[in-house]
């Protein structure tokens, strides 16, 4: 069943490397460590199967800056970190907030607030410039993904929206709903109903992308307004602002042009930054590349500084307007240890002038990956903003035919060198480094792609 | 705009003003930066003070006044600021791993599930995490239509079991999806069992029973292919059913192929006086749990399942990125260690005991009292105008509210006039005591 699972469903890896895969069999054969082997087993007879986690790949003993130890002692260099590793792991500042937090006062009923919360929606706000002014909290991007779905409702009183295939906006229901994926859709029945698909911008193998023009992407945003003249009653559109995992990176005129249309259209513009946002490609949140402002921002992962699960909510005054309703009904909603953690994690960024390395380091990685491209044929593409990239690997490069097997083996190879990234889409190399990254870790990281790369090439 | 009262007290009133007022300048101050900030929402912004501090069963304020918090959104089973587990947080991130990704796993993850499978009714082994309890019951509904293949779910009116649009579809209040448009399909809803206020007049148990099971018989019997009945085995309110309603409900489930979900997020880890309210009634095909499974500091949520229901995993049931957090399972397992060690759940027995005889006291003299119900710390007191009408006092209680509050006492008003008591499980005799106290001075000093 496996088997015929890995032939019919290949094209389905979207959001991961898969945990049943050949690969991982002989990942798991190889393990020899009887500790680890010990604990995987109780993970697997505690835990529920599911993709992507239990079973689970290694058993890690601690983390620190930008790497991962196992329990034998060994240490990955974390590309992947679930998102929540922007500032690395461990930061001895942001540790030390948290746990004077906890000796003041660890949790607040959400009917009461607290000075930390209050400091981070300011905080917040002024990352924003103060065009986006009203903040919610969530202890998940999920969860924040559902308050603005709501809030849409509310502010718009229609219950349609468009979003775009293939992206991710979480696992409830709403959020599969919106989300794009038919790995998330598949046996769940009915979703919830209005939420309309559009083909996303893909620079690579998008069939609407013209590689001739400087704005090759602009058909994506005018199919987008064809949709809403025929559909009607379009109350949002929900997008990520560059597509995570795969990494799409759409032109400054794609949103600007997706701007007026919602503006045009009286239709509300909410941007998932979820895995982007807290400084992964350059700015504090990615829309501030396209001098476009949304009407709703949804945050979270690193937020929490990688020690708190904390999400957020940012909006426009004027959505202000559901005193009366439950955006979110969320226990943590005043979550004072998260507020810390945040408000920490910012701290650290701006005082390392964190932004101005992952600039830097965005021009250095082009160039890097270009010069790889160059070396080996089986890269097809490479693409990426601030420290948010993709290498797609293919079996050739006029066909564009996608290497998924040799992809796969490139990860576990990567996996024994000490680096762990994810393989999204079957045959893309996601790469999520801490941004504290040097110049030197990112140098030997990409070292041990080039040397997996050059021994299955 | 009329605001529902149905899930708490409102934060809109003239009461709620005139408490507000005579706060100080201070916490004035912030609770209007918080309303400049926040989205304005019911039950939260704009909220009523301004936290500084947490220690066991009490909070206080930024002015240091202290309040017994009967309420504390459920989290503070294990008490606030429990020192052990904070204690247990603060090892964690000495030890260097607060957090790992979800493809790799860690043994505070592991140790927290093996705990829960050990303190869980027989028969439930398969445990999966994720932040919240909203979420916790987006996996536990996921888990049942993967399995069954089926999409349909019934439910309770006026039940609350999160803030997502699946769990606002099982969810039966108009607060959290009327005029929100079309919900998630397929979401049939019956009324919770209640007692005292029954529609019938019935006043024997068994009657009253045959007729909410009636209501079940009847959706079931044209939709079948139901894939999950979710339910709280106690509602909030809270109405303590029958052995008999839920195992009937269980006979059903067994009959048509449905798995039965209990939504303990707040009654699990000893409230009721056991470890899982399931205890007082039948095992569930999924337990969700949540609140105070982060040990009173973390969001931390799951559920809990049979071993037979451990065939998808070549799906996803819940692809959070908190799903291994060792750093909330440190402070989960900290807490459920704490409730053992100190027999908490007895002592939730015991108080609640006690507690429930004083106010059976309190209702011989002051016929306001309509109603007491509950088990273990979860209590409830129906505030009525009138005995025999049943009446709702609902201007009352929320009078009755405020002047506790200024006594020290903190509590949450549900549907309008049902004074709702979950303290931290940690609280002595005194601190019941300090209860009734409030409660009857209120009484005593405020008139219909």
């Amino acid at each position: 069943m496996l088997e015929k699972l890995k032939k019919a469903e290949m094209h389905l890896k979207t959001e991961g490397d898969i945990n049943l895969s050949v690969e991982r069999k002989a990942w798991q054969e190889n393990m020899d460590d009887p500790l680890t082997t010990e604990i995987l087993e109780k993970d697997s007879l505690f835990f529920l199967h599911q993709s992507l986690s239990t079973p689970c790949l290694d058993v890690l003993e601690s983390t620190e800056s930008i790497y991962l130890t196992n329990v034998q002692g060994n240490k990955y260099m974390d590309f992947h970190g679930n998102s929540v590793h922007q500032l690395g792991y461990r930061n001895a500042y942001i540790l030390d907030q948290v746990k004077k937090q906890l000796d003041i006062l660890p949790f607040s009923p959400r009917r009461f607030t607290n000075l930390p919360a209050v400091e981070l929606a300011e905080k917040l706000v002024n990352l924003t410039n103060g065009q986006l002014s009203r903040v919610l909290f969530a202890p998940g991007g999920t969860s924040a993904m559902s308050m603005a779905l709501k809030l849409a409702r509310i502010a718009s009183g229609k219950f349609k929206t468009i979003s775009m295939y293939d992206s991710f906006h979480g696992a409830s229901m709403d959020s599969i709903s919106v989300g794009g994926e038919y790995l998330f859709h598949r046996e769940l029945g009915p979703l919830l109903p209005g939420c309309i698909h559009v083909p996303p911008v893909d620079t690579y193998r998008g069939m609407w992308y013209n590689d001739h023009t400087q704005d090759g992407d602009l058909a994506y945003a005018n199919y987008i307004e064809y949709i809403i003249e025929k559909e009607g009653d379009i109350g949002a559109i929900v997008a990520e602002t560059m597509r995570s995992t795969v990494v799409h990176v759409p032109s400054k005129a794609y949103w600007k042009r997706i701007r007026q249309i919602c503006d045009k259209h009286q239709i509300l513009l909410i941007l998932d930054e979820v895995p982007i946002g807290m400084g992964r490609t350059g700015n504090m949140f990615a829309y501030q590349h396209y001098d476009i402002i949304p009407d709703m921002l949804v945050i979270g992962k690193g937020l929490g500084a990688g020690i708190v699960p904390m999400a957020a909510l940012v909006c426009k005054e004027e959505l202000n307007i559901a005193g009366h309703a439950a955006l979110g009904h969320f226990t943590h909603e005043k979550n004072p240890l998260g507020s810390v953690a945040a408000l920490a994690a910012i701290q650290v960024m701006e005082d390392q002038n964190v932004l101005q390395h992952v600039k830097m380091m965005d021009e250095w990685m082009q160039a890097r990956l270009e010069n790889l491209q160059n070396e080996h044929k089986i890269i097809g593409h490479i693409r990426g903003k601030g420290l948010l990239w993709a290498i797609e690997l293919v079996k050739n490069r006029e066909t564009k035919e996608k290497d998924n097997v040799v992809t796969e083996k490139i990860l576990y190879r990567c996996l024994k060198n000490g680096l762990s990234m994810k393989v999204s889409d079957g045959n893309v190399l996601s790469l999520y480094p801490p941004l504290i990254i040097s110049k030197n870790e990112m140098e030997i990281a990409i070292d041990i792609i080039g040397e997996s790369i050059r021994h299955y090439e | 705009m009329k605001v529902s009262k149905e899930q708490g007290d409102s934060n809109i009133s003239e009461i709620r003003d005139s408490y507000v007022r005579d706060l100080g300048e201070d916490i004035r101050y912030w609770i209007e930066e918080d309303a400049r900030y926040f989205l304005h929402q019911a039950l939260s912004t704009p909220v009523m003070n301004i936290l500084a501090k947490t220690q066991g069963a009490y909070i206080e304020d930024l002015q240091g006044k202290k309040y017994l918090d009967l309420h504390g959104n459920g989290v503070h089973n294990a008490g606030f600021s429990n020192p052990e587990v904070i204690r247990a947080v603060i090892k964690q991130l000495e030890d260097g791993l607060a957090f790992t990704p979800r493809r790799y796993s860690n043994l505070p993850a592991i140790k927290l599930a093996r705990k829960l499978v050990d303190i869980s009714p027989e028969g439930l082994n398969r445990v999966l995490f994720c932040p919240g309890g909203s979420e916790a019951i987006e996996m536990a509904v996921t888990l049942a239509k993967q399995f069954t293949g089926r999409w349909k779910t019934l439910s309770y009116w006026d039940s609350y079991h999160g803030n997502g649009f699946q769990s606002s579809s099982i969810g039966g209040e108009e607060h959290f999806s009327t005029g929100q448009g079309p919900m998630v399909p397929g979401a049939f809803h019956v009324e919770f069992p209640n007692y005292y206020r029954n529609p019938w007049g019935l006043e024997h148990v068994e009657d009253i029973d045959e007729q909410y099971l009636r209501q079940i018989d009847v959706i079931l019997k044209r939709n079948p292919d139901v894939a999950a009945i979710i339910g709280e085995p106690i509602s909030s309110t809270p109405v303590v059913p029958s052995i008999h309603y839920w195992q009937q409900v269980k006979v059903r489930c067994e009959k048509h192929g449905i798995f039965l979900i209990f939504d303990e997020i707040i009654e699990g880890l000893g409230r009721t006086g056991k470890w899982f309210a399931s205890e007082h009634y039948v095992t569930p095909d999924v337990l969700v749990l949540g609140k105070s499974l982060g040990g009173g500091l973390l969001p931390f949520a799951g559920i809990i399942t049979k071993e037979e229901y451990n065939t998808l995993q070549h799906r996803s049931i819940g692809h959070y990125t908190h799903e291994k957090n060792p750093l909330c399972s440190a402070a989960g397992l900290a807490a459920i260690e704490y409730i053992e060690a100190h027999s908490l759940a007895e002592n939730a027995n015991q108080l609640g005991q006690y507690l429930k005889g004083r106010l059976f006291e309190l209702k011989e003299q002051f016929p306001v009292i309509g109603n007491i119900a509950g088990k273990g710390l979860h209590l409830g007191i129906d505030l009525v105008k009138d005995p025999l009408t049943k009446e709702r006092a609902t201007d009352y209680a929320e009078r009755v509210m405020y002047y506790c509050l200024r006594q020290g006492v903190a509590f949450k008003v549900i549907e309008g006039n049902i004074l709702t008591l979950r303290p931290a499980l940690t609280i002595c005799k005194d601190d019941a005591d300090l209860i009734i106290e409030s409660l009857e001075n209120a009484f005593s000093t405020l008139t219909l």
